[in-house]
């Protein structure tokens, strides 16, 4: 690492909007002249979202885009929160450059010795079940009884399947496609279309539940973002901010691509009626939406009431 | 780049002199990180996250379950019962063990747990029959990396997503080079055998009395036999992760060695559980010092610039071919198996999609290279590792480890490399791909 | 147990000195060793039957506790950490080497381990360091676990104990290689004069 270069990483693999966002923000600061370099490492070889989240509160990584680490601050547990937005375009308004849950999170991020440039959209993320397991549950939690669904490390997705009525099953992501191949879990939760097209060979049925808004931050370590030269850290706001501009406008497109290709590949993709929606949105909030309120507090929650549309 | 050969240098120095293998990695991983003028502080931090996996937990429970088997006396019974098939072909119980390392790949993804688990239990068996000691130690070392080739595998299924490839057809594309392998192995390990007169191998029977001979060791070993049965079961069903399957094991052969072969009694348990505490302990500060080493490594993109270095040579698809192959031999050698996964994905896949390789038969090349960089020395992690399990000096057991590697392992690097439809073959059959 | 190797070298190094205060310090190193020895057996079998419950919950609670997730990685890490420091203490942390091929002076043998040593010690040390610095970070922080609510701390301090226990040790062997080297010296002499010169 000599003169002005900077390790900037990120944990997915080239398909993921995460790759696309850090290829842009690449030339997008090298068009803005400036002497600073990205070292850039994709792929987790330096270690998976949770490390590398971990790596830049502690400096060594200074620039990062991962998912926030609920065991680092709880609070960040918000990022999951089961339905507090319908569609994209809420998402960008709610989520988005310019909206009003940046400022939410970089209050819990000040804690961590870190700042949060912005979000990365991901897609929705919805269940899905493997193949060789007859039920497909859609309405819960009557469908969801026996079923056990993978899910990630956090409390609240443990608390979200089980208050759906599903046995929630929390495993390590290196176990999780052997697990679906050999039936140790049913399916999995918390599914964005690109990680479903990665173990799409294992599995049977998309169902978009659409419970949350997946998204990640685009992370810098606080202490070296603020010993930047001011006009050095300038010119990487602006090419942050016209990345994510960009990242924004695509990543709909890329989440719908993927779906495109899970149907293509035989996945069967399958829509909640209205009134099932309707039925598993009324179990989270109240269920999950009080159990968040006991670790955010009831100020924040009262805004993504008011985000929600929910009094 | 200098630096980093300095380092190399440095950790093969003090291999050589005898200092324990997690130490000289460390020494070298400091050396380098230092010399490169990186924060020293984040080599902990990483060591520590990646000793935190859950992957790695499989590994105690393993040597734990492998430790009290042997000790409780219901690997003795299992063994008789192999050894009343084999115990009259010379050689027989080492086509075991490979045999074994094979079976034992297919529930787990860890060439680690794999000596763990068999290589205490073999090669003592094998010492005790006669077998050079040396071979026996080579013979698990090299066996063990079929459980890379032999689906499920760790590295693989890290080499696939972040590849953006089907961890189906990746599984399957190493499948026969696996085979091949386990039989290759089986054939050379009669034939360095074939004169070895110190090997114990009983007369011939006639048919009735050795059909008897089975059924008596069989009987014995009703119990012990329930073993693999149990832990094939759980995973095959679905019950149970390999992680589960180990400690249900450990938990099935206690109350086995204590009450019915009384191999073990309360307090021998906690002799045997200390042991395979420490014998753990000896493999992850190994593994430990490995993971920091690698990352210092990645953080200066060294494997990054070896490949720029080495890839300018030529282009012509071959000798791209084969330079990758060096590299990723290269790679095996200074990184852990998954992180030379996720090299071998994010630097060599896109190379050679553009040379027109088809990815999943470049997902075998990589699965054989990244086993052999696990067992070639200097950096050969598993090859200690089946060194201490049978606590033997390096210079016992090098020579049959190399001729095992020379005449097996690397011609099927070669093989698979140049034979595309041997690793293509069964994706196309079963998944259908192009 | 295969203590006796330990043991054995220091007593002979103080065999003279067998006052009462040596007699406390051997007694507390008993007791020390004991307590490892109690602790590795928690860690290890516990950590058998606390992933085997695990398997057992899930299919008889319907709805398992995600705690045990988090308290087998405590185990595991104490485990991992415990049996390092354990290693340490009788020398069968995995090696290569070729040493006894190419030397045949059991002065040189010993000169060799007893850099070897110092070397390991050193790196031993160092590491500990930042292991305690990384340690204290995580403490200093406050963080808690997941779903236990547990400290993270307990969680790095396996690591930061088992790096104690490795530093400890190899300084302790440090010495006993020390007079090993001094022995060789007084037997090669003895043997052959000559071979003095080359060292
Ligand atoms: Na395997
Ligand atoms: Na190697």
């Amino acid at each position: 690492a000599g003169g002005d270069q900077f390790i900037f990483s990120q944990s997915y693999n080239a398909e993921h909007i995460f790759h696309h966002t850090s290829q842009k923000f690449l030339e997008n600061l090298s068009a803005e002249n400036s002497s600073y370099k990205p070292d850039y490492h994709l792929g987790g070889d330096l270690g998976d979202w949770t490390s590398q989240f971990e790596q830049t509160m502690m400096g060594v990584i200074p620039m990062v885009i991962t998912y926030g680490a609920s065991e680092f601050d709880e609070r960040l547990d918000l990022t999951w929160l089961g339905y507090v937005v319908d569609d994209w375009k809420s998402a960008r308004k709610v989520y988005g450059p310019g909206g009003p849950m940046l400022a939410v999170y970089n209050q819990i991020f000040a804690d961590m010795d870190l700042i949060a440039l912005g979000t990365i959209p991901t897609g929705f993320g919805s269940i899905t079940i493997r193949k060789g397991v007859d039920k497909v549950p859609t309405s819960f939690p009557e469908d969801a009884k026996g079923i056990k669904m993978r899910v990630i490390p956090s409390p609240l997705a443990i608390e979200r399947f089980n208050n759906w009525g599903f046995s929630a099953v929390p495993m390590p992501y290196s176990e999780l496609y052997t697990a679906l191949q050999l039936g140790t879990v049913d399916g999995r939760g918390f599914g964005p279309a690109v990680e479903i097209w990665q173990m799409r060979d294992v599995l049977k049925a998309y169902i978009l539940t659409r419970d949350y808004f997946e998204h990640g931050f685009w992370l810098v370590n606080k202490d070296w973002w603020e010993g930047l030269p001011a006009d050095e850290r300038q010119k990487m706001q602006i090419a942050a901010n016209e990345t994510l501009d960009w990242a924004w406008q695509e990543a709909e497109a890329i989440d719908n691509g993927f779906l495109e290709k899970l149907r293509d590949y035989g996945i069967e993709v399958i829509e909640l009626s209205d009134e099932d929606r309707a039925k598993a949105k009324a179990i989270l909030y109240a269920k999950e939406w009080p159990y968040m309120e006991k670790k955010v507090g009831k100020d924040t929650m009262k805004m993504m009431r008011e985000i929600a549309g929910i009094n | 780049m200098i630096i980093f050969l300095v380092s190399m240098l440095v950790i093969v120095v003090l291999l050589l002199a005898e200092i324990p293998v997690a130490f000289s990695f460390g020494v070298g991983a400091l050396l380098f990180t230092f010399a490169t003028g990186n924060n020293i502080s984040f080599l902990v931090t990483h060591g520590f996250n990646t000793a935190s996996g859950f992957a790695l937990l499989a590994l105690p429970l393993f040597i734990l379950g492998g430790l009290i088997m042997a000790e409780g006396g219901i690997s003795a019974r299992l063994l008789d019962f192999v050894n009343s098939f084999v115990g009259r072909i010379r050689g027989g119980l080492g086509a075991v063990t490979v045999l074994t390392c094979a079976l034992f790949g297919a529930i787990s993804g860890s060439s680690s747990a794999a000596i763990a688990a068999i290589g205490q239990i073999m090669i003592p068996r094998m010492i005790k029959e006669g077998y050079p000691e040396g071979h026996a130690t080579a013979l698990v070392a090299c066996s063990s990396v079929l459980a890379l080739l032999i689906p499920p595998s760790i590295p693989m299924i890290i080499f696939s997503i972040t590849g953006g490839l089907s961890v189906g057809a990746a599984f399957l594309s190493t499948i026969i080079p696996g085979i091949l392998l386990t039989l290759v192995y089986c054939a050379l390990n009669f034939w360095f055998l074939r004169k070895d007169m110190s090997i114990k191998v009983e007369p011939p029977l006639p048919f009735v009395d050795a059909a008897r001979g089975i059924a008596k060791a069989g009987y014995n070993a009703g119990f012990a036999l329930l073993m693999p049965v149990i832990i094939l079961g759980a995973i095959y069903s679905g019950i149970a992760t390999p992680t589960e399957a180990a400690a249900i094991a450990v938990i099935y052969a206690i109350p086995v060695s204590l009450m019915i072969y009384k191999g073990l009694t309360i307090r021998t348990l906690g002799t045997v559980t200390i042991r395979a505490v420490v014998m753990t302990g000896s493999i992850m500060a190994v593994l430990f010092f490995l993971f920091i080493m690698s990352r210092a490594m990645i953080l200066e993109q060294v494997p990054k610039q070896l490949a720029e270095v080495l890839l300018g040579i030529s282009d012509n698809k071959y000798l791209i071919l084969l330079v990758i192959n060096l590299l990723l031999l290269l790679i095996g050698m200074i990184v852990d198996d998954i992180s030379g996964a996720v090299l071998a994905a994010i630097i060599f896949l896109p190379i050679v999609e553009a040379l027109g390789i088809h990815p999943i038969h470049f997902a075998a090349v990589v699965g054989v290279n990244l086993g052999l960089g696990n067992v070639s020395p200097p950096c050969a992690p598993m090859l200690y590792m089946a060194g201490g399990v049978a606590k033997l000096p390096l210079n016992k057991y090098i020579v049959p480890t190399l001729k095992l590697l020379c005449l097996g392992h690397l011609p099927m690097v070669a093989i698979v490399t140049f034979i595309p439809e041997l690793s293509l073959f069964l994706p196309r059959l079963l998944m259908g791909i192009e | 147990m295969k203590t006796k190797n330990l043991e054995g070298a220091s007593l002979s190094a103080q065999d003279d000195l067998l006052d009462k205060t040596n007699m406390s310090i051997k007694r507390i190193a008993k007791i020390f060793d004991i307590l490892l020895q109690i602790s590795m057996i928690f860690t290890g079998l516990g950590l058998a039957v606390l992933i085997f419950a695990q398997v057992i919950m899930r299919y008889v609670l319907e709805s398992p506790f995600a705690g045990t997730e988090e308290a087998a990685i405590l185990l595991a890490l104490w485990t991992y950490f415990l049996g390092m420091g354990y290693a340490t203490k009788e020398r069968v942390h995995i090696h290569g080497g070729i040493v006894n091929l190419i030397v045949s002076d059991p002065f040189k043998i010993q000169l060799i381990r007893f850099v070897g040593s110092i070397i390991c010690s050193i790196t031993a040390c160092i590491f500990g360091y930042y292991a305690c610095k990384y340690g204290f970070f995580v403490i200093e922080k406050g963080r808690m676990s997941l779903y236990l609510h547990w400290p993270k701390g307990l969680w790095s301090a396996g690591m930061i104990f088992g790096f104690v226990l490795m530093a400890g040790y190899f300084i302790l062997q440090i010495v006993t290689d020390f007079n090993a080297m001094l022995d060789a010296k007084k037997q090669s002499k003895l043997i052959s004069p000559s071979l003095k010169k080359d060292c």
